[in-house]
């Protein structure tokens, strides 16, 4: 009998429009289009990482390993544990250490100097963090992106962001909230 | 800047709502990456297809104990993936339905089949084509009797589900319902059918056979 097939061709490497936990599924059964629209979603976000964290020399590179380890392990990514972006944004993690371990050998060989700018775990961490939420609040409708950044960001209140922009203070009201709700489960991971 | 927080917050936000106030204005610029790193990722993804090795389908959840060499090779948790990246199979080798295009086959026989005939055999292929899928059978020499008709069966392993793939055709081959996890009706079955225009199986089997 014959091998299951086993090829992708380039052609089949198309878009599925597909979103939140559909993507995430199709992604795990190893759709190719899944692979694209996975990247097409979440590549930003993982370049945006890698630059911040191993420079814009090697932003491209790293990238490139993250969304390969990640297809290649796609079968590990469990929906019922994480988000996508949480489980590629892991990936990422380890791979911007790595990176950052070939660099800083040839950098930093001395390895018992303390150096405050120094990139640390826990700044990589940190950093992944803050782009999971800044990635998903600019996936926000514009509107609450913009009135969420208003409350939280510029810290002004509710009625001050209704005289600003005009809108209708139940309208801002409403709109954070569903903003925040959407955000909550956008964000929604078990810190393992 | 407590006011400003009982404003927005009306539970369990706070975590949600410093994290939101912590972002640095560098945070919300983000580039997309250059081209060449998808081209490089679709390079590494699509291996040639005359090696075809480096895009083995992951291995598929640990085979149940009594899974035949089909199913543990196309289990439930691989299925779709077979199935989706088999096109590209397809397309490739469609022309003169290569070899690799079967992804599963048996013998058929009227062996152990109630009131069947003895003797009888023939064989079944499942052949990716496209995006869709056939199932190509050859009945031998199996022949409806008088004011009866051939119809082609897929059936589960335990009998709690069938689906009727139609009358035989000469041609032998017949279409799968797009979506239809094949792997989950691995038995074929050539029924034979009383022109009585009730849907269901008759009970008569006359060649039967497991896909593996």
């Amino acid at each position: 009998m014959a091998e299951p097939a086993r090829v992708v061709s380039f052609e089949q490497l198309g878009r599925v429009d597909v979103d939140g936990a559909d993507l995430a599924t199709a992604f795990r059964t190893g759709s190719p289009e899944a692979l694209r629209s996975v990247y097409d979603r979440f590549s930003s976000l993982i370049y945006t990482f890698c630059r911040r964290s191993v420079g814009a020399d090697h932003a491209a590179d790293v990238t490139q390993e993250v969304f390969i380890a990640a297809w290649r392990h796609r079968d590990r990514f469990d929906p019922e544990r994480g988000t996508l972006p949480g489980w590629l944004i892991g990936i990422a993690r380890n791979k911007v250490l790595e990176a950052l371990r070939r660099l800083q050998i040839r950098i930093v060989p001395d390895e018992s100097e303390t150096n405050p700018g120094l990139i640390t775990p826990d700044s990589i961490d940190a950093l992944a963090d803050r782009l999971l939420l800044a990635d998903a609040l600019r996936h926000l409708p514009e509107r609450t992106s913009t009135l969420i950044a208003m409350a939280f960001h510029d810290q002004l209140t509710h009625s001050e962001i209704a005289a600003r922009t005009s809108l209708p203070l139940g309208t801002v009201k409403s709109d954070i909230r569903r903003g925040l709700d959407r955000l909550r489960r956008d964000l929604e991971r078990h810190d393992d | 800047m407590t006011d400003r927080r009982t404003d927005h917050s009306s539970d369990d936000d706070s975590a949600l709502m410093d994290a939101l106030a912590a972002l640095e204005p560098a945070d919300l610029e983000f580039d997309a990456p250059p081209a060449s790193v998808w081209n490089a990722i679709a390079g590494v993804v699509d291996p040639q297809p005359s090696d075809g090795a480096d895009l083995a389908i992951e291995a598929p959840a640990p085979p149940r104990r009594h899974a035949s060499r089909w199913r543990r090779q196309i289990g439930p948790a691989a299925a779709v993936a077979a199935i989706i990246i088999a096109v590209a199979v397809a397309v490739v080798t469609r022309t003169d339905n290569h070899p690799a295009d079967v992804i599963a086959q048996t013998t058929l026989s009227s062996a152990g089949l109630a009131g069947a005939p003895t003797g009888l055999t023939g064989d079944a292929r499942v052949i990716r084509d496209g995006s869709q899928e056939l199932v190509h059978v050859d009945i031998g020499s199996t022949r409806p009797v008088s004011g009866q008709y051939l119809e082609v069966w897929l059936i589960r392993p335990d009998i709690s589900g069938m689906i009727s793939l139609g009358a035989v055709r000469p041609d032998g081959n017949y279409q799968v319902p797009g979506g239809l996890q094949i792997n989950e009706y691995p038995i074929v079955d050539i029924s034979s059918e009383p022109y009585d225009g009730n849907p269901k199986h008759s009970g008569d089997s006359l060649l039967r056979g497991e896909l593996h």
